[in-house]
């Protein structure tokens, strides 16, 4: 059975030491949204609270992957943090994170 | 003979000067001994006297000013006073800014130099020597900022917490850019964005304060956006030119040069011709011998064999010698970095050093550098109180900064010790709250001083130009971690603060003891084991905690199961209470092993780049046999065996056998 839409719940702690462990979640998401076929990968980011650089790189990584792969990268109650140092940081934009629901 | 190589050698030199000029100025300053000054005029006048050699006009000029003054300080027509010696130390530092130029074949006026010379002259109590005003810093209304980090920033320092500092001096806007790769090829340590920022407001001391948080993360440059749009009559400071946030990139363009060469006492190349000699007879007896063999020389075989093998290890050990250099080289910069921050600070304090003549590997030593300037930046602003304080509480006015290098149990240790007032627990649980870095439920199951090394973490009641934004011991322990060692604290309320660093002796080569776990090879570094006991079983005491002691020379020493914590299934072979007593940070541990296989040097891989930090290893290495070894980190075992739901490690010994390529994959 093949789902549109494939969800992903990012954890609290997004920064430059969890970023190795969360990239590989990340990639076999995305390998299994390539597999099933699915047109979105909808990413939960409600329980985000500290993010630095590294894990900013991570998302735009992430949305990187997205667009080559033509999967639609959909935010799901983005939490505070995350939009307040996306935003600070100049990549909200880019992170289609106005685009959040 | 070539320019080039002549100019090296003269850069070199100069900066030995320049350290030579910097440690008599301080005991110009601070022990009022007045035979430093003939040794810094000399410093200087050795500078300047090759400078025209290689036409570095502005580096003569100015080293001839400094010449100068500290001419009239030797003949007695100066006297020497604070402001003086602190302009003069100025001019230290603008030498080394001069020479890192020079090293790149540039030779250009730099504005400092005029500001710099006018200083001395102000101390001196003259005016003219330089005849160019400094223009005092303005305030700005409005700041276009440049952020480009290294690819390697993020290992040093955190942008995202420099643009949420400026952001809290008015309003920030910002553009991230850069191309970030795909997951596949992501690398997290690498740092692919910069940013083009446009803040309004602050003025430029304080948005450099700021920005000198990624003095060694890459280049930042500041520019004031427009002069109408300044505080009105304020005149910008780079009217024309973007200005480099401080000499930080001078400083690490210096660091790269001095990395590129390596200077050795001629005992050691002497000593590395005889070893090399002795190869050489070692091979014509070889060739000797099988040219005509007959198994009558077949002892005479073994003999040459075991010949070459000690000497190919002799000379290895030397040419592992010529890497290593006395703590020293890091050490001697001290005393200028504590004068400089206790000044800033108000703070009165002794340096003490020790372990200067302690033998570390070169890159070890260059890169404990930062860290090490961080730890004593964080003692002396954090740790130490003010005299008044310290006074009040009965303590000396003077606090006291012990730095001591030392080897044990294989790696090299550095301390840095302060008798100030130690970590306030409470406070630091109540800052981490605060931040939201945990819960305080969560904060009653940590080791409460570790939260020291938490990313943001401050309990500074006001942040200086020193510390107190909780950026540095997380960057901190990053850095030693990238090393391969480890930091700890202790810390006791009222009597001071300890960190100590443990960082491997080489990172190159190292004795081992092959030990065989289950199926398994590992390897045990020989210097920090203590002794290999077969442990009858009164010897050993279980816990109610599950753990085992093993009773070992009239005390008790944790017993690790290494099978149980590398998740190894038992041997059909089992070692019948054979144990490995190693030394760890806070003492012995015994490691259950099923049989000693051996000792043999190890060249050491590192895992890092392919597999990440693997919990209990250390390193991987490929022994003589074609098989790839896991090296134990004794300290991380007992880490391990500590932590109730441990993951398994997933890296084993036979997992990772060679050939077909997997040494490749295991980075030097």
């Amino acid at each position: 059975m093949t789902s549109d839409k494939r969800s992903f719940e990012l954890p609290p702690d997004l920064r430059h030491a969890t970023c190795a462990e969360l990239r590989q979640g990340l990639l076999q998401a995305i390998e299994e949204a390539t597999a099933q076929a699915a047109s979105e990968l909808e990413i939960d980011a409600r329980r985000v609270r500290w993010i630095d650089t590294g894990g900013l790189q991570l998302l735009l990584s992430l949305r990187c992957t997205c667009q080559q792969r033509g999967i639609r990268l959909a935010w799901r109650h983005a939490s505070d943090e995350l939009l307040r140092a996306c935003w600070r940081a100049g990549a909200s934009e880019r992170l289609g994170l106005g685009e959040q629901t | 003979m070539d320019t080039r190589a002549l100019l090296d050698s003269f850069i070199m030199e100069s900066l030995d000067h320049v350290d030579a000029l910097e440690q008599a100025l301080l005991q110009m300053r601070n022990q009022g001994d007045p035979e430093c000054v003939h040794v810094a005029f000399r410093a200087v006048h050795s500078i300047k006297g090759s400078c025209s050699t290689f036409g570095l006009s502005h580096l003569s000029e100015f080293s001839h000013d400094v010449e100068d003054t500290l001419d009239r300080l030797r003949t007695g027509e100066l006297c020497v006073n604070r402001d003086l010696s602190s302009a003069l130390l100025d001019a230290v530092d603008l030498l080394r800014t001069l020479l890192s130029a020079a090293s790149h074949g540039q030779d250009e006026a730099v504005p400092d130099c005029a500001q710099v010379l006018s200083r001395i002259a102000q101390a001196s109590g003259q005016q003219g020597a330089a005849s160019k005003t400094v223009q005092g810093s303005a305030p700005h209304a409005t700041w276009r900022i440049r952020i480009s980090p290294s690819d390697e920033a993020l290992l040093v320092a955190e942008p995202l917490t420099v643009i949420a500092g400026l952001s809290s001096l008015g309003n920030l806007s910002s553009r991230c850019l850069g191309n970030v790769p795909p997951l596949e090829a992501f690398d997290p340590n690498r740092c692919y964005v910069h940013w083009d920022l446009t803040l309004e407001g602050g003025e430029e001391a304080e948005v450099r304060d700021w920005l000198d948080w990624l003095e060694d993360g890459g280049d930042v440059h500041l520019e004031p956006l427009g002069a109408s749009q300044g505080t009105p009559g304020a005149q910008p400071t780079a009217p024309t030119q973007a200005t480099p946030a401080r000499s930080g990139k001078a400083d690490r363009d210096l660091k790269q040069h001095q990395s590129r060469s390596i200077r050795v006492e001629v005992d050691k190349v002497d000593g590395l011709m005889n070893m090399l000699g002795e190869l050489v007879i070692d091979q014509a007896m070889l060739k000797e011998l099988v040219a005509g063999f007959t198994p009558a020389k077949l002892e005479a075989l073994h003999d040459a064999i075991a010949s070459l093998e000690e000497d190919t290890r002799a000379l290895q050990s030397a040419v592992m010698r010529l890497r290593m250099l006395p703590a020293s080289v890091l050490l001697q910069r001290l005393p200028r970095l504590v004068d400089d921050l206790s000044t800033t600070l108000g703070k009165e304090v002794d340096l003490v050093v020790e372990g200067e003549r302690t033998e570390i590997d070169k890159r070890v030593l260059e890169e404990l550098a930062d860290p090490l300037t961080h730890m004593i930046r964080n003692a002396l602003d954090h740790g130490l109180e003010s005299p008044l304080e310290r006074q009040q509480r009965g303590k000396p006015r003077r606090g006291t900064l012990r730095v001591s290098a030392f080897h044990r149990g294989g790696f090299v240790n550095v301390e840095v010790a302060d008798d100030g007032r130690g970590l306030n627990t409470e406070e630091i649980v109540a800052s981490a709250c605060r931040k939201g870095l945990m819960t305080e439920d969560e904060a009653r199951l940590v080791d409460v001083h570790e939260l020291i090394f938490a990313a943001g973490l401050t309990t500074a009641e006001r942040v200086t130009d020193v510390s107190g934004r909780g950026v540095g011991m997380d960057v901190v322990r990053r850095n030693i971690e990238v090393l391969g060692g480890t930091i700890g604290v202790s810390s006791e309320p009222g009597r001071g603060c300890k960190l100590t660093v443990r960082l491997p002796l080489t990172l190159a080569i190292m004795d081992g003891q092959l030990v065989r776990v289950g199926d398994e090879t590992y390897v045990v570094p020989v210097l920090s084991i203590v002794e290999s006991v077969r442990a009858r079983e009164c010897r050993v005491r279980p816990l109610p905690s599950g753990m085992s002691v093993l009773h070992f020379r009239d005390g008790d020493v944790p017993v690790i199961d290494v099978h149980k914590v590398l998740g190894v299934p038992p041997s059909d072979r089992p070692g019948r209470g054979l144990m490995v007593v190693a030394e760890a940070d806070r003492g012995l541990l015994a490691l259950t092993v099923d049989e000693l296989l051996g000792q043999q040097q190890i060249v050491l891989k590192s895992l890092k780049q392919n597999y990440g930090n693997v919990p209990g290893i250390s390193a991987a290495t490929i022994l003589g046999n074609g098989q790839v070894s896991m090296i134990l980190d004794v300290h991380s075992l007992a880490q391990l065996a500590r932590s109730p739901d441990r993951p398994t490690p997933s890296l084993r010994s036979r997992e990772a056998s060679v050939p077909h390529g997997l040494s490749s994959k295991l980075a030097h």
